[in-house]
């Protein structure tokens, strides 16, 4: 899996775990009428949930991409194989 | 200070600002300094999805649902999570094909179908003006609301105002005019309105701060903190239930509404212009993917404060929760605050109705008026070099059309509906267009048909159950429309189609629209083929990536227009290359030159008009040997070879094919001449068998009538007439027995009896046979020349003693008269037997020789010589040699006497006659 692939695939995990932070079968778990300091705990869950999930999204597209260790790197040229994207093939 | 005046000044120089920025835009954008080509302003533009509907109607939903407003911006956070794979490949195929509005998108992607663009315009126009409407009602009913101050009273129900003193419709005229001024002062070829993009960005930044201002003054200068206004809302009768998920409508609704916002934040057709036409740089995307949920979170986090705020302070009820963002600064005589919410409202309408306006007027321009008056050839429109008037007039005559309708539908309308509700209809017209576009970008077998299909048949069923519903509950339709279904059927109740009660009308629409949208979709797309330029732009717009990636469309080389079109015109036709061509210049607004380097969409544009004749790969090495360009991919140079090496085969089998047929023909045509000339032959035939039967037969019939009218004639006279008579009836069975033969020769139907002999007992039988001639006539003599060891031949005897008592007979016929000799030899050469008949009579002369051998046919003219045989001795002489297997011929000169010889091969077995001498020699 190459660096782009990754990246990728950080996105297709975030969607699912949005689908299910912000879709029924979880959320009836905070639909009762309980507050903390106030607030309704359905409200407080929403935009916690929502703010997590943006944050994680910021992390997905600002970390950098995987890059292959640098140890790996350097064993794979001194036997005269790069495996600059081994999973290309596939 | 909040008058009339002072809002309308205020609002004025707003706008004026945001022309100072578009101006500004617009004037860096011609200098190559572009201030919006950075992902920041990008997010900023897309954030023109928070319109008056978020900026007035989050609250007024929040403060009838709770958490209802929600899922109208979870729907988008989903969305831009997976916009690495949908929303990027969108941009690169528009960027590509320099795709300019949503329906151009569907048009191109189904095979460049001009009904197929109408349509999707038509749905959006008529889709987006509720939405308009909203914004125009929002307007000026904040409007109202603030000229009231320092009372808050509600506007009046529309209807009940005359028109020209209807604040809405003043709204409707003034944005109009502002919209022409901002989207359509002038054409841009590019169809990139830097100067727009920018003023959307600054209208996004002054709602947000608008809204969180009031946010964080109801919040807490008004109340004490969240905790504050929530605590004291759950001391309020009624409004706990807005706390949980109740309140807010179901799940079902959640659902669908998440949903339907996901399709929505795509496929609106302003958000299509903002974040996919007006792009500048795809890289911009992979920031604004999390930027742009942020900003949507940061403009909803008031939002629930606000609407319990608004329900706390206002309980009585009488102020529409809609208006809370304003009425809230209001009772607590913020002016400034108010003045800023409701620029800060203004400037979410501005927004929505400046882009929307635009991307509707390209649309309507691009894809519904020239394509219809470019086919009404008396305009002459394809002549006119110059069509950028007309294009503006129709574009701005579409902003005041769709403003009207928007105002009208206001009207209409109503107060019926929350804004939120208007909303709604609109974003169910949009989501139509997700199954083409989701198919199309995804899926090649995605076909025109089925895109039609599910486009119209979505829009039919969402105009039913949503949009005449709308008209009906305004009064506009009869109530039991809705209530009882058309003509009292239950079945089609607009709102419980088949019965199907008990969810949300939006999310019924939802439901409805999109099964039989999706289904037709795919049902269409599964049972019709595509045609060719539909085919080629499905692969174009579904492996965009793989083809991008080779950098397929970056032409670096050099070549002139001239030269293209001539490329062009080879494979496509003169006639149709002029036309490929003026339709080009026209898109791109400016005249090509033939001597004029081709430009880069002037390369890419042939290679796609090539790709539709000869195939993608083979255009683009047809382009390169032209653009002179270098191609280094070896993928792209093997997909070449192979396209290649096919149609050298297809046409090497071509090839084999007309070859076939030419030598079949050949064929045909050889013996279609043998058959004239053997029709000819028996012609011939027929007529001399005739003539020559009617000789003999005129000389019996005379003598015998000679007789028969002489009884007393001498009696050495009769026996001469009656020898006459015997001789010619005896030449009459000869003939008639020859004819008889050769026919039967011909036919194959002579029955051979070969087996092998000795030639020269053969020789002798015939001899015996015809002695009887030679001492008939004292004088010629006969000298044989017969050896004892002759070779034994495979014949049959009776024949080969035929063809020999035919050439003795002749040659004691043509010999000498007066001192006739003829000789016979026999001898083997060559592997053959082969025997002479030689006289040495007058001979014939050699342009002769062939001719004794045919029917009827003798030496001389058959005119002046009475003939002496039957002129068919020669010709079955000749079939039979030739049925044993070996030749006759004739050897002779005038004066000369005539030798005829055969020689026929020696029988198998017999070597070169050795096996037979030896016999000889012992028998």
């Amino acid at each position: 899996m190459n660096g782009s692939e990754i990246v990728g695939g950080r996105f297709v995990a975030l969607f699912f775990l949005g689908i299910v932070l912000l879709t029924p079968p979880f959320l009836l778990i905070f639909d009762h009428s309980a507050e903390i300091s106030g607030i309704p705990v359905l409200y407080i869950y929403l935009f916690v949930a929502w703010a997590a999930l943006i944050a994680l999204l910021a992390l997905a597209t600002e970390l950098p991409k995987p890059q292959p260790r640098e140890g790996e790197r350097e064993a794979g040229e001194a036997l005269g194989y790069i495996p600059a994207r081994p999973e290309k093939a596939s | 200070m909040l008058q009339g005046w002072f809002i309308i000044a205020a609002a004025f120089a707003y706008l004026c600002v945001l022309f100072a920025i578009a101006y500004w835009g617009d004037k860096r954008a011609a200098e190559k300094r572009s201030i919006i080509s950075n992902p920041y302003v990008y997010t900023l533009s897309i954030a023109v999805y928070c319109t008056s509907w978020t900026f007035y109607g989050s609250v007024g939903r929040a403060a009838s649902s709770g958490v209802g407003f929600l899922p109208i911006y979870l729907g988008p956070t989903l969305t831009f999570i997976l916009a690495w794979f949908v929303l990027a490949k969108i941009i690169r195929i528009s960027k590509v094909n320099r795709i300019t509005s949503i329906a151009d998108f569907i048009a191109s992607r189904y095979g460049k179908s001009s009904y197929l663009g109408g349509l999707v315009t038509i749905i959006a126009v008529i889709g987006i003006v509720p939405y308009i409407s909203l914004q125009l009602s929002a307007v000026s009913d904040s409007f109202t609301v603030l000229t009231q101050y320092p009372v808050i009273a509600m506007a009046e129900t529309v209807p009940s105002v005359p028109i020209f003193a209807d604040t809405a419709f003043y709204v409707s005229l003034f944005l109009g005019a502002f919209a022409i001024l901002f989207g359509a002062r002038h054409l841009d070829a590019s169809e990139h309105h830097e100067g727009m993009v920018a003023a959307i960005a600054f209208e996004s930044v002054v709602k947000l701060l608008a809204f969180l201002a009031i946010g964080v003054f109801v919040t807490y200068g008004v109340y004490d903190g969240f905790g504050d206004i929530f605590s004291r809302a759950q001391a309020t009768e009624g409004l706990a239930r807005l706390f949980t998920m109740e309140g807010a409508g179901g799940y079902g609704s959640w659902v669908s509404l998440t949903l339907l916002s996901m399709a929505a934040i795509i496929f609106l057709p302003r958000q299509f212009q903002m974040t996919v036409v007006e792009c500048t740089n795809e890289r911009h995307l992979k920031k604004a993917v999390w930027l742009f949920p942020l900003y949507l979170f940061l403009i909803n986090i008031f939002v629930l404060p606000i609407a319990f705020g608004g329900l706390l302070h206002f309980p009585q009820g009488g102020v529409n929760a809609d208006m809370f963002v304003l009425t809230l600064p209001m009772a607590e005589h913020q002016e400034m605050l108010a003045l800023f919410a409701f620029i800060g409202g203004l400037s979410a309408a501005t927004a929505m109705i400046i882009v929307a306006t635009v991307s509707l007027s390209t649309m309507v321009s691009n894809d519904l008026v020239m394509p219809v008056l470019l086919r009404f050839a008396w305009l002459h429109l394809s002549r006119r070099s110059d069509l950028t008037g007309l294009i503006l007039i129709i574009r701005r005559a579409t902003i005041a059309i769709i403003l009207l309708m928007g105002y009208l539908y206001v009207r209409l309308i109503g107060d019926s509906y929350a804004l939120v509700s208007i909303g709604l209809v609109s974003f169910i017209a949009a989501a139509q267009f997700a199954p083409a576009i989701i198919g199309g970008i995804f899926w090649k077998g995605a076909s025109r048909a089925g895109a039609i299909a599910g486009l119209g048949g979505g829009f039919l069923l969402w105009a039913y159950t949503l949009l005449a519903p709308s008209f009906a509950r305004s009064g506009r339709l009869p109530e039991s429309f809705l209530l009882d279904g058309p003509l009292g059927i239950g079945m089609l109740k607009p709102q419980a189609l088949f019965w199907l009660e008990g969810l949300d009308p939006t999310s019924h629409a939802l439901f409805w629209t999109m099964v039989v949208n999706i289904g037709l979709f795919l049902a269409f797309s599964l049972c019709t083929s595509q045609s060719i330029v539909e085919r080629s732009q499905a692969v174009q717009f579904v492996d965009v990536f793989k083809r991008t990636a080779t950098g397929r469309h970056t032409w670096q080389g050099r070549a002139t227009v001239g030269e293209i079109k001539q490329l062009l015109a080879r494979f496509i036709g003169r006639i149709r290359m002029e036309n490929t061509f003026s339709e080009l210049e026209k898109s791109l607004v400016r005249e090509l030159q033939d001597d004029s380097v081709a430009s880069v969409e002037v390369i890419a544009f042939a290679e796609r008009q090539l790709a539709g004749t000869i195939g993608a790969a083979s255009a683009r090495i047809m382009l390169a040997s032209v653009v002179r360009e270098e191609m280094h991919d070896m993928d792209e140079m093997l997909e070449i070879l192979d396209e290649a090496s096919q149609v050298i085969e297809y046409s090497r089998r071509l090839e084999e094919k007309s070859h076939q047929l030419q030598s079949v023909s050949d064929d045909l045509k050889a013996a279609n001449f043998q058959l004239k000339e053997l029709d000819k032959l028996k012609d011939e035939f027929i007529s001399t068998v005739s003539h020559e039967l009617r000789t003999p037969l005129t000389s019996i019939r005379s003598f015998s009538e000679i007789l028969h009218d002489n009884p007393d004639m001498p009696e050495d006279k009769k026996n001469e007439f009656v020898g006459i008579i015997v001789k010619e009836s005896e030449r009459l069975t000869r003939l008639l027995d020859n004819i008889l033969d050769i026919s039967k020769m011909e036919a194959g139907k002579l029955e051979w009896q070969l087996q092998v002999l000795d030639p020269k007992a053969v020789i002798e039988d015939a001899l015996a046979a015809t002695a009887g001639l030679f001492q008939k006539e004292d004088n010629i003599r006969l000298h044989t020349d017969l050896p004892d060891n002759l070779p034994a031949v495979h014949v049959d005897a009776d024949r080969l003693t035929q063809v020999l008592v035919n050439l003795i007979s002749n040659a004691v016929k043509f010999c000498d008269m007066n001192d006739g000799t003829v000789w016979i030899t026999a001898k083997a050469k060559d592997g053959a037997l082969c025997v002479s008949v030689r006289d040495n009579g007058i001979g014939i002369a050699p342009h002769d020789h062939e001719k004794v051998f045919k029917r009827f046919q003798q030496a001389g003219t058959l005119e002046t010589q009475k003939p002496r045989g039957t002129g068919l001795g020669l010709p079955i002489s000749v079939e039979i040699i030739v049925q044993f297997g070996g030749e006759i011929w004739v050897d002779s000169e005038i004066g000369e006497g005539a030798t005829f010889e055969f020689c026929i091969p020696i029988a198998a077995g017999d070597g070169d006659g050795l096996p037979f001498t030896k016999e000889g020699g012992t028998g």
